[in-house]
């Protein structure tokens, strides 16, 4: 089924963005993926346990991400599954990345935000 | 806290998501809450739960597909042109369903008072409910926990004349397991110990339990570290010094010690290998305890070195039976083979079995003992009626306010059925809007019920055993709640939705012509109802007080006031009987040297105690009557002084005294009512009394008091002298001229000084002691007063609102009557005496209700169930209480402007 271009860049909550930003650089399980949402935002971001499993049913069906095979790494926990950001939710992620940017970008041009300092 | 979470998500998360993710999910949630501590912990309870009922709402409404991008569009759309309108209908009607849910959600919060009190009323009844219930389920209706097929276990006992369960002696326990293959699968024996552990770690007095080695195989127990006890463990009087551990006391006590087998544990300072470790949940043969751990029966003799049970002698009653049934067999015919056996016993010992008998009790019917009779489950059946009428009352409340509700709502109603919504929809929309006040009403019941088993649990008698219930909340307990919660949105839901739609006519819009709707029959029978059914609870709540300052009030029979109770035993510590003696003298010496003590004296056994015992007795020249009489009496043993420190008057001879030695000739203090019955016109002082193996000469005569039970007739009773039949487990009375209590730290320092090894229990006054015999009519008192209380408030506020409702709805008739000169006064009198009316008749109902209720309370008393006094005070309270309520809408009528109310529609 194709996806318009539409769909792609429409606007996803936060939440999805959190959890598909998480799998970005591993896979992980959906308590790694709580744990690392809440690491990252300094706790700023909490999710429920029940609402990370809602949001992984519910991106897996849209094919963003998909189960995975442990990465190997040493805090593995073979009784969980693991999932990964497929292509498809690569360019979701990305896309909603760059709309936050743009929205940035448009808050220094009205002087909202100050300069971005350098990168 | 895991149990809820599972519970819940259980409940509430749809299947196939449950199914998809419910273990990764109750694996996460279990992990964040073990490395949350303290307070952290408590945040992540409640932001958990509260996202678990987010996720259940948007589960499923992804489910139903009420969302965008529900069920269809995933699956890909594979619409055949002829299953369109299957496909269509369906849709609708899920639309249909979410509207309705939407709908209900809306009215909710647009009346969020109403909403909260409905909510809270149902949440009061059904969290009192489940509560309840799930009590009496742990106490009287759960099977035997850990154990293998519960339901083919069968307590056994011995029945005497005049006690029906008696315990077993080991002579007759090894006979019943030999002899009785063809009739059991396995016998097994038990009984409670009090040890003293010792060793380097766990130090204290611990409640164990001694088995037969075939106790484990019996129940069908396994251990989860080493091994249970052996087949040769059963023979050999004091040659296995093995304990198996309880799971809790392994994980507690010995910090779930790896190596635990390796070690040794110092019982009674004997040294004991642990040889297993019992499974999680295992609690022995009577849930209501957990034993510490369990050794050999052939132990006894150490255990108790200083305790008259003896292992080799057939009388000496000190083991509960349980068995396991053939598989065949049921309990009827292993009823009868049971007699087959014990009449060949009795061929064998015509003496020790005269008289007596053998009872079955199927462990499911059991209970917490057959002993206490049907006390327990009269008890339950009163807490549950209780609380079931509390319901009905929070039901009554609920339904009225949907009454009322449904009627001011008549005009939406109308308007819908004017552009053509079907009445059927309507009933439906209205039914949604009740199942979902129910279901919210359900979860806060439950977790009204989650808050108060814990405080349940701590609600126990003040008593050293290891009395431990798991009050968890269960899934027939939860399948009870959801019953209830259900059945009540049926109850008030249909009723006042029926109702409302019933007004065929388009009425409704015009106002007043609708006044055809007669719902008006409906609420009075309401008010009837909940008067009737608060002053049912309330005079249930009087009686329970009368009942409890009578029973404070019955002479017990010794001056209580100004006594401290302690217990030591230095026969835990190993000591030999001349040594236990001289601690205890020691201590009373001691204790006497205290400034304010006027007397020191001890017993193994204080009236009106948990410890009461039996013993058989020898009167020359007496003649046993008919039926095989048997000649048993209750007994304390006690030091000199006792009947001076504890203020029990002896009327004629003497008491004992420190020369009544082990040296000297044996002598017992009798009670009157001991001397009427076995020497009747006669004078009792000089006789002989044959107990305890010696002859006992009386030699004085004390007043009749109280000894197991405050309600109990006069009872024989006898005082043998301490010291010519030892026991080293003493409770030590300490009779003081000032505060009682202020003297337990002396006696603790005192003990210790003595020696700091030895444990002191119970250390109390002797009004606390006396406690443990007031406890059911005291958990009864304030149940039932907590619960009248809830009654009355519920009562109160229906009466307010239907009359306030009725008011309101008369409005234009009150004010034509005012326009037309009626005055305020008379229009007032008319709602108050409407309200009189219907109180009244509420009252009588539940007078006549509570007169008839009353019979069944009999055996829960002190007292007679109802008296004048109860039976007019109540009545007239509730009167006052329910009057109060009435004058606030009829002051509101009497002041309603006619001109106002004439133009308001």
């Amino acid at each position: 089924v194709a996806t318009s271009r539409d769909e792609q860049t429409a606007p996803i909550s936060s939440q999805v963005f959190h959890i598909l930003l998480s799998l970005a650089d591993r896979p992980r399980h959906g308590y790694g993926i709580l744990i690392e949402v809440q690491d990252r935002t300094g706790g700023r971001v909490t999710l429920g346990t029940g609402t990370v499993y809602s949001v992984i049913k519910r991106v897996r069906s849209q094919g963003w991400i998909e189960e995975s095979s442990p990465p190997g790494a040493a805090d593995d926990d073979p009784r969980r599954r693991y999932y990964r950001l497929t292509g498809e939710g690569r360019r979701v992620v990305q896309a909603e990345a760059e709309r936050l940017h743009a929205l940035v970008l448009q808050a220094r041009a009205k002087s909202v935000l100050p300069e971005a300092t350098a990168r | 806290m895991m149990r809820v979470y599972r519970l819940l998500a259980a409940l509430l998360l749809p299947p196939s998501f449950r199914r998809d993710y419910g273990a990764e999910i109750e694996g996460s949630v279990g992990a964040r809450l073990s490395e949350a501590r303290g307070w952290t912990r408590a945040l992540v309870v409640s932001t958990e739960l509260v996202d678990l009922l987010r996720t259940s709402i948007r589960e499923w409404s992804w489910e139903m597909g009420w969302t965008g991008g529900g069920r269809e569009s995933t699956r890909g759309e594979r619409r055949r042109p002829d299953g369109w309108h299957a496909e269509r209908n369906r849709r609708v009607r899920g639309d249909a369903l979410a509207q309705d849910v939407r709908y209900a959600l809306r009215q909710i919060r647009r009346a969020p008072g109403f909403s909260a009190v409905v909510v809270l009323t149902l949440a009061t009844g059904i969290g009192l409910n489940t509560a309840v219930f799930s009590s009496v389920h742990a106490l009287l209706l759960r099977p035997l926990s850990g154990v293998a097929d519960p339901d083919r276990l069968v307590q056994v006992y011995r029945s005497f004349p005049g006690s029906g369960y008696g315990a077993n002696s080991i002579p007759h326990y090894r006979d019943l397991r030999d002899r009785g293959r063809d009739v059991f699968d396995g016998v097994a024996a038990w009984s409670f110990v009090t040890l003293s552990l010792g060793g380097d770690v766990a130090k204290g007095v611990v409640v164990g339990q001694m088995v037969s080695a075939n106790f484990f195989d019996v129940l069908g127990v396994q251990a989860v570290l080493g091994r249970t006890f052996l087949p040769e463990e059963a023979e050999g009087l004091g040659t296995h010094p093995v304990v198996v551990l309880s799971h809790d006391a392994w994980r507690g006590r010995f910090a779930g010690d790896p190596e635990i087998l390796d070690r040794t544990v110092m019982i009674n300072g004997l040294p004991f290998d642990v040889v297993g470790v019992a499974p999680e949940g295992f609690r022995g043969a009577m849930d209501l305890y957990s034993p510490t751990l369990w050794a050999p029966l052939v132990m006894q003799p150490r255990l108790q070195p200083l305790r008259g049970d003896r292992p080799d002698n057939r009388n000496s009653n000190f083991t509960s039976v349980i068995a396991r049934m053939k598989p065949s067999a049921t309990v009827e015919t292993t009823r009868a083979g049971a007699q087959a056996l014990l009449n060949g016993l009795r061929r064998d010992h015509p003496d020790v079995y005269e008289g007596t008998g053998i009872r079955l009790v199927p462990q499911n019917e059991a209970g917490i003992g057959p002993s206490y009779g049907r006390t327990p489950a009269d008890f339950a059946a009163l807490l549950m009626s209780v609380v079931g009428l509390l319901l009905l009352l929070a039901c009554a409340n609920v339904a009225n306010m949907f009454l009322s509700r449904a009627e001011e709502r008549r005009r939406e109603i109308a308007i819908r059925i004017g552009l053509g919504a079907a009445r059927g929809r309507i009933v439906r929309q209205l039914v949604t809007e009740s199942l979902l006040v129910a279901t919210l009403a359900g979860l806060g019941g439950l977790a009204l019920a989650a808050l108060a088993l814990p405080l349940l649990e701590r609600v126990r008698p003040p008593s050293n055993l290891p009395i431990s219930v798991d009050l968890a909340l269960s899934i027939p307990v939860l399948s009870f709640t959801l019953l209830v919660s259900m059945g009540t949105a049926v109850l008030f839901g249909l009723l006042p939705a029926l109702q409302a739609t019933r007004a065929r006519s388009v009425g409704g819009l015009g106002g007043t012509a609708a006044r055809a709707v007669r719902s008006s029959s409906i609420s009075p029978a309401l008010v009837v109802l909940q008067t009737g059914l608060a002053a049912v609870l309330l005079l249930g709540a009087a009686t329970f007080l009368r009942s409890l300052t009578t029973a404070t009030r019955i002479d017990p029979g010794f001056q209580a006031g100004h006594l401290l109770t302690a217990r030591v035993d230095p026969g835990l510590l190993g000591y030999d009987r001349a040594t236990s003696e001289a601690v205890v003298r020691g201590l009373a010496e001691r204790m006497e040297a205290e400034p304010g003590v006027t007397g020191v004296s001890w017993t193994d056994a204080v009236p009106l105690g948990l410890a009461q015992q039996a013993t058989r007795i020898l009167v020359p020249g007496y003649e046993p009557g008919p039926n095989h009489e048997r000649l048993v009496v209750d007994y304390a043993r006690v030091g000199p002084g006792y009947f001076e420190t504890m203020g029990i008057p002896v009327e004629r001879g003497r008491e004992i005294v420190a020369t009544d030695d082990a040296s000297s000739p044996g002598v017992v203090v009798v009670n009157q009512a001991m001397a009427d019955r076995f020497w009747p016109g006669e004078d009792a002082l000089g006789r002989i009394v044959g107990a305890q193996g010696g002859e006992r000469v009386v030699v004085g005569i004390a007043a009749t008091g109280k000894y197991r039970s405050l309600q109990e007739e006069a009872a024989p009773f006898m005082y043998i002298a301490m010291a010519q039949d030892f026991r080293s487990d003493v409770t030590v009375v300490v009779r003081s001229a000032t505060d009682p209590a202020s003297l337990a730290p002396v006696l603790r320092r005192r003990v210790a000084e003595i020696d700091p090894a030895m444990p002191v229990r119970d250390v109390r006054t002797m009004e606390d002691a006396l406690g443990v015999n007031l406890f059911p009519s005291r958990v009864a008192t304030s149940a039932l007063a907590l619960f009248g209380a809830i009654g009355l408030l519920l009562s109160t506020l229906g009466i307010h609102g239907v009359l306030a409702h009725a008011v309101s709805r008369q409005r234009r008739e009150i004010g034509i009557r005012l326009a037309l000169g009626a005055r305020p006064n008379g229009v007032l009198g008319t709602i108050l005496a409407r309200g009189a009316r219907l109180t009244g008749m509420g009252l009588v109902l539940g007078v006549v209700a509570a007169v008839l209720a009353s019979e069944a309370l009999r055996g829960l008393l002190f007292t007679d169930p109802l008296d004048a006094l109860t039976l007019v005070g109540v009545p007239a309270l509730l009167g006052v209480v329910a009057m109060i309520a009435t004058c606030v809408p009829a002051r509101a009528a009497a002041r309603v402007d006619p001109i106002r109310a004439i133009k308001a529609e």
